[in-house]
């Protein structure tokens, strides 16, 4: 009688390891990024610094550019994967994530305005980047608002038609699309410097990354963070189809609604702070539902800390690979963790149990 | 005594009528079938009661009392609701779907006595042995008995199902209409919609005949008449007896 109880115990077990191997995992490789970049600080160097025995230099570089860079990918990464799982879970469509419901277009869309109509974007000489972004707050704002308008349309569409899967993904897929030709129109009466301006934006790029942006990600990222995991029955049950989640007692409409504008939310602040960070919140999820199974309640507190890490280290790849040149960590995710999910997805076939 | 009572109950898909003025009553710890022919509104009858989809006109009694003044988490106490279908898109294992049926009662995180119910579910439906298989790798019939223990693990006091025997062998029919039966017996009320009449005939003590909409006949398996058959179905049968059983043969469909 209490084998079965037991098996799921021991899967159980093995859930938190991944996720206890997880956060060791961040906390090496935080270590890891702190240490490296342009400026090559040893951690004995870093450890001083802890015991009041560092120099001001090394204090300088970790305080002011490393660390914030290297919470933010990690804030940045948690907010994107959890929202991820939580949109596959919502659409009930394992292509689900933010960017298919066309945010990451609408985000472009604001910061083309930004720099075509306000004049946000100049050039700038400099050896590893050519474009300068003269006012970044203001991009950040347009391309938030702009997402959010985005995905204000989806909700109203949702809430006159009803909040199914297909309304929502259909909608999001036109809404992108129109943001995408607005940005192409708005590319075609830019001049060069303008449109190097946007396409330069939408790198995803962890460098604009300070304390100030830290601050105001935490203060969306975390809460949204509850809020998924204060659901995650509310998803598992989604799971299994709109019918059977209203009679285990959930409001499904209100579940699906709600969970998209926090997901969006988050996604949009990191987003219009870094770019385009493509593929974290598509893949991430489905990496760590591979490994731990798709069961909401260890998939979400495990796809925060694995997206966390995956893109803090692509964002260290990213700074050293051909270092002092630091490459957007856009192109990075990408390179990655297409191989990474196809290898997971072939070897998933052969195995059917984790 | 009667467990469910539904009073001029009226649906409606947008402007097309699917139930209308039903007045039904169902009693307790029975085993309840619901036929009819396709688009009758049986699965639509059964979505009502269990509130998936919203009445609008008329009402659904629960022990007297009108299911609209229960919370949906609530209803999900006193009722549980196995679809004929279901479209797994994540698939957990057996253990974890049956553990989703506790979600009602689940608050930050389960208890004990959550999986001690469990255990019982498990037990009782046989399912020890493929507790950590997946869900979409199991056959129909082991599904059936999975989604069934999702429910169970809800501890209902009504429990609904649609066409629990589509898609499944003639042994496994047999044994999800056993379940049932013994079920019923445990003072579940069983409520199925059906479309296999001999199954019906053999299993269910009460039925429920719907005709478009509207009831056409209630009472037990007597209503199974080679008339009544041949008006709701357009079809010509003949009825043997078989031991306790009525066989129920088809002929010809009527043009």
């Amino acid at each position: 009688m209490e084998t079965a109880y037991k098996k799921y115990k021991s899967q159980v077990v093995r859930k938190r390891i991944f996720f206890f191997v997880t956060a060791v995992l961040l906390v090496f490789f935080a270590i890891v990024g702190i240490s490296f970049g342009a400026a090559d600080l040893d951690p004995e160097r870093i450890f001083a610094i802890f015991y009041n025995e560092g120099d001001e230099l090394t204090w300088q570089i970790i305080w002011n550019i490393r660390l914030p860079r290297v919470l933010s990918a990690i804030l940045a990464g948690m907010a994107l994967s959890v929202a991820g799982a939580a949109m596959q879970s919502i659409l009930r469509n394992p292509l689900g994530s933010p960017f298919t419901l066309g945010i990451s277009n609408a985000a472009a869309f604001g910061a083309a305005v930004a720099v075509v109509i306000f004049g946000a974007g100049t050039m700038h000489s400099s050896i590893s980047n050519a474009v300068l972004i003269n006012n970044p707050y203001l991009i950040t704002i347009c391309a938030f608002l702009s997402s959010m308008a985005a995905t204000m349309v989806i909700l109203i569409v949702a809430r006159i038609r009803g909040a199914s899967p297909e309304t929502m993904i259909l909608t999001g897929i036109m809404t992108g699309s129109l943001f995408m030709a607005g940005t192409t129109a708005l590319q075609f009466f830019a001049d060069d410097i303008e449109i190097a301006a946007i396409v330069f934006w939408s790198f995803g790029d962890l460098g604009r990354a300070g304390w100030r942006e830290f601050w105001v990600m935490v203060a969306v990222v975390i809460p949204s963070l509850i809020f998924f995991i204060y659901n995650r029955w509310n998803y598992n049950s989604l799971d299994a189809g709109d019918e059977t989640a209203q009679s285990l007692g959930v409001n499904v409409q209100r579940v699906r609604i709600f969970g998209m504008l926090v997901a969006t939310l988050s996604t949009a602040i990191a987003v219009s702070f870094f770019g385009i960070i493509a593929f974290v919140g598509l893949v991430v999820p489905h990496i760590v539902r591979f490994v731990i199974g798709p069961d909401e309640r260890y998939l979400i507190p495990s796809a925060a800390l694995f997206g966390g890490l995956f893109l803090l280290i692509s964002d260290t790849i990213a700074r050293t690979i051909i270092s002092p040149i630091v490459l957007p960590v856009g192109i990075l995710t990408s390179f990655i963790g297409a191989p990474l999910f196809l290898i997971l997805l072939v070897r998933r076939k052969r195995r059917a149990q984790w | 005594m009667v467990k469910i009572k539904i009073e001029n109950m009226s649906f409606a898909y947008r402007k097309v009528p699917v139930l209308k003025n039903l007045d039904i009553k169902i009693r307790a710890g029975q085993l309840t079938a619901i036929i009819g022919p396709n688009g009758s509104g049986k699965s639509t009858l059964l979505k009502c009661i269990n509130g998936i989809l919203p009445v609008k006109k008329g009402e659904i009694l629960v022990d007297e009392k009108s299911t609209v003044s229960f919370t949906r988490r609530h209803l999900a106490t006193i009722m549980a609701y196995v679809p004929q279908q279901e479209t797994q898109v994540f698939s957990g294992t057996v253990y974890e779907t049956i553990l989703m049926g506790r979600k009602p009662y689940i608050g930050w995180s389960q208890k004990p006595e959550d999986y001690e119910i469990i255990n019982q579910v498990m037990n009782d439906l046989d399912l020890n042995s493929i507790s950590s298989e997946f869900l979409n790798e199991l056959s129909g019939g082991q599904r059936q008995r999975v989604l069934i223990g999702r429910a169970l693990a809800q501890q209902p006091e009504i429990l609904l199902l649609d066409e629990p025997t589509a898609n499944l062998d003639l042994k496994h029919q047999l044994e999800v209409m056993q379940i049932l039966k013994d079920l019923s017996h445990k003072g579940i009320t069983v409520i199925l919609a059906i479309h296999d009449l001999n199954m019906a005939a053999k299993y269910c003590n009460e039925l429920i005949m719907l005709d478009k909409g509207k009831t056409f006949a209630t009472g037990d398996r007597s209503i199974l008449d080679e008339n009544n058959i041949k008006s709701l179905y357009e079809v010509e049968v003949k009825i043997l007896g078989y031991g306790n059983d009525n066989i129920i043969i088809p002929l010809k469909a009527i043009k």
